[in-house]
């Protein structure tokens, strides 16, 4: 159908006989989270009941205050962690980017990886043997990532030119780089950052959290099903 | 007065009409049927739906003011259809303006048509498919598989439905019924391998599967789970990453989205993707959520070098401007269903729809229309759980109501219930012939009284076991209290005049 008839149509549905040309965006008040940040170390927030199995005793998850005073940066790393940790990856620090890298190629080392796949810019000399341009044949991939977010644990990817999409998605094990200063406590931030007109959109956009997983196979939670079954955030402090 | 009886269409008209209810209810009637008597898929679903509600419990509680956070998906929801028409122009501007094409289809046929366009121009053997609700009820599959491709559902649930030949049982979770054996039984056969009866091991063979029709696929077919107006972004929300092997591998990507799934900008994104994770799977974050800005650019290494968006009428401008508008804030979540007990009792099929639970009991009927559907908005109990549980604020039960409204004013009425209605109507305007029917009813009780005394089998402690043929769907499964001795009215009349006036003061 030719778009303006379709358009018109819908406008005569909602009692217009023109289109609108312009709207005032809505006004929206954002909530803020009640409870996301419980104990000052993170660790201690309520887990997800385990499934498949019908819950026996109900553990209802304690409302407690948010922190008063200026967030501490540690406390939000922290969390950002536990909340990773929750969704089924894991968290490793590292002091610089220096560091970060030889954590990588020990991990993989132990992990017995023989196909590493990570953006050529990004490839050093201690995994100069393993690495792939090909992430379909990789069985672990390196991405670098934009943010982090704490309250969801999840990282965030601007996909463009050789930072591609399948380094983080085809292996059966995803790693990622995060600076620690680009971790922000909500989505907020950066889906503002990311509608800011001024910067052009990357065609695609992605964010991770853990690992792949679904419970379709009757109520079990299976991990890896399309996406990487293990997923490690490496954060780097100083940057 | 309102006159039932003579509303309608030509009588040759009803009767075919009449038929395609019939059918319909009979349908209804034996699914639902089946399902009660399977004890153990009774068991199966009463375990499913508790896991569930705990999840969303847990994952509600986390948020803290989760009702503030209902408001908010509910605004941008509300303020959306409102300004549909800006919204649609400015989506289709900005999908243009990165690259993808737009096409809007006013119905499911022009969809199909421009879809298989696409695909034929693109010699297309093998289709990946993605969160596509809306190319189901458009019926795509059957479009494209008549050109010769390959068509195959990546969504674990999905894949195993499609394997299966049924319908999804659950807006989420299209197989959530099936338990392993059968599971193990598609899988297997998918496969050409005798798989071991473990879940790991049948989702790890499904992988393998499906890895390898990713890989070879020549056109991806994608839903949306939003569309963002501002910057003609169109996001996908998943745990299991076939939503971004699909947007990824395959060079062509279509995306076949509801006119209805469109937001204003990035910042009303929030109130969406925090809500839609912990309705959907109780999750606070799902796994995946990927937001797609027209095909690659130069210089990426990756992602398709097409991209089309069909954006889908197919009933719902009809929705627009009713009472029932509010049905196109729904986010497809699930979650109505997951609270849902007449879901739980009588099963996704009973729907004989793509969308299942209470959305799918109101959402039918709107788009396919009522005929053949008139028994789904009394498929409820009008218990409210699911309006307590949607993230949108659906009102589902009173959509439910104007719809049961709606089926008493069509042909689909029984003949019977008219008349029983009208001469209630009469009846209780003439006050004459209220009272004197109370009176016989009232001689009815008494005379109940004396049977449940000389034979309590039929009328145990004065209530009715057995009743005519108008009444027995009632007392097929409970007592009907017999006609008390003296009406109300009668009592009213006889009372003692002084005492009372003394009570009063």
């Amino acid at each position: 159908m030719d778009r303006d008839v379709f358009i018109a149509r819908v406008a005569a549905r909602l009692g217009r006989s023109a289109p609108l040309t312009a709207v005032a965006p809505p006004a929206m008040k954002r909530p803020r989270h009640g409870v996301a940040d419980t104990t000052p170390d993170g660790t201690d927030a309520p887990a997800r009941p385990a499934g498949p199995q019908r819950p026996t005793e109900l553990q209802r998850p304690a409302v407690s205050q948010r922190p008063t005073g200026p967030e501490g940066r540690e406390e939000l790393l922290d969390l950002f962690a536990a909340r990773l940790q929750e969704a089924g990856g894991s968290v490793a620090r590292a002091p610089g980017r220096e560091q970060a890298l030889a954590a990588v190629a020990e991990f993989a080392r132990e992990k017995g990886v023989v196909g590493f796949a990570c953006p050529p810019s990004l490839r050093w000399a201690a995994i100069d043997g393993l690495w792939t341009d090909d992430a379909r044949v990789a069985d672990f991939g390196l991405s670098e990532a934009d943010w982090g977010v704490a309250e969801t644990g999840s990282v965030v990817l601007r996909h463009q030119g050789e930072r591609g999409r399948g380094s983080s998605l085809l292996p059966p094990a995803a790693g990622f780089l995060l600076p620690a200063s680009h971790v922000v406590r909500g989505l907020g931030p950066v889906l503002a950052q990311l509608g800011d007109a001024s910067e052009p959109l990357p065609a695609c956009v992605t964010f991770v959290t853990g690992p792949s997983h679904s419970g379709d196979i009757a109520g079990v939670m299976c991990r890896g099903v399309h996406g990487p079954a293990e997923v490690r955030v490496w954060l780097i402090e100083g940057e | 007065m309102r006159r039932y009886a003579k509303r309608g269409a030509a009588p040759a008209a009803r009767s075919a009409r009449g038929r395609a209810t019939r059918e319909a209810r009979a349908r209804f009637d034996a699914v639902t049927r089946a399902t009660i008597a399977d004890r153990p898929l009774h068991e199966w679903l009463d375990d499913y739906q508790a896991v569930e509600q705990e999840w969303h419990r847990w994952a509600h509680d986390d948020l803290g003011d989760a009702e503030a956070w209902r408001d908010a998906v509910a605004d941008v929801r509300r303020h959306t259809i409102a300004h549909l028409d800006h919204y649609l122009a400015e989506f289709a501007d900005n999908v243009e303006r990165s690259g993808g094409r737009v096409f809007f289809a006013a119905d499911a046929r022009e969809a199909r048509e421009y879809v298989a366009g696409v695909a034929r121009r693109k010699g297309t053997r093998r289709v990946v498919k993605v969160k596509s609700m809306v190319s189901e009820e458009i019926g795509l599959d059957a479009a494209l598989e008549a050109l010769g491709a390959e068509v195959t559902e990546t969504d674990l649930g999905a894949y195993i439905a499609q394997l299966a030949g049924e319908r999804p049982y659950h807006i989420t979770g299209p197989a959530i019924h099936m338990r392993l054996p059968r599971l193990r039984e598609l899988l297997s056969r998918a496969a050409g391998e005798d798989l071991r009866e473990e879940p790991d091991a049948l989702a790890a063979s499904a992988r393998r599967t499906l890895r390898d029709k990713f890989l070879t696929a020549d056109l991806g077919v994608s839903g949306a789970n939003f569309g963002v107006a501002s910057t003609g972004t169109v996001v996908l929300v998943t745990n299991e990453g076939n939503g971004r092997m699909t947007t990824t591998l395959p060079p062509t990507h279509v995306v076949v989205m509801g006119m209805e799934r469109l937001v204003p900008d990035w910042r009303s994104l929030e109130p969406l993707l925090t809500m839609l994770p912990r309705a959907g799977t109780g999750e606070r974050m799902t796994a995946y959520v990927n937001a797609i800005t027209g095909p690659r650019r130069e210089g990426d290494v990756e992602g398709p070098d097409e991209l089309h968006v069909v954006i889908v009428d197919n009933g719902r401008s009809r929705i627009l401007g009713t009472k029932y508008e509010p049905v196109l804030q729904c986010i497809r979540c699930g979650c109505c269903a997951d609270f849902c007990p007449v879901y739980r009792t009588m099963g996704g099929h009973a729907y004989d729809s793509v969308y299942t639970g209470p959305i799918g009991a109101v959402l039918t009927p709107l788009l396919d229309g009522l005929e053949g559907r008139e028994h789904l908005p009394f498929a409820s109990t009008l218990c409210g759980a699911c309006d307590d549980a949607c993230p949108a604020r659906v009102p589902l039960s009173d959509l439910l109501l104007e719809l049961r409204s709606d089926v008493a004013g069509s042909a689909a009425e029984p003949r019977s219930r008219a008349l029983g209605f009208e001469g209630f109507a009469a009846v209780s305007a003439r006050p004459r012939l209220w009272d004197l029917l109370l009176g016989a009813a009232g001689r009815l009780g008494r005379c109940v009284t004396r049977v449940s005394q000389a034979a309590p089998r039929f009328a145990p402690t004065g209530r009715l076991r057995c009743a005519p043929r108008v009444v027995r769907a009632w007392t097929d499964s409970r007592d009907l209290p017999a006609p008390a001795p003296a009406s109300f009215r009668r009592l009213w009349r006889r009372r003692p005049r002084a005492a009372s006036a003394g009570e009063r003061r």
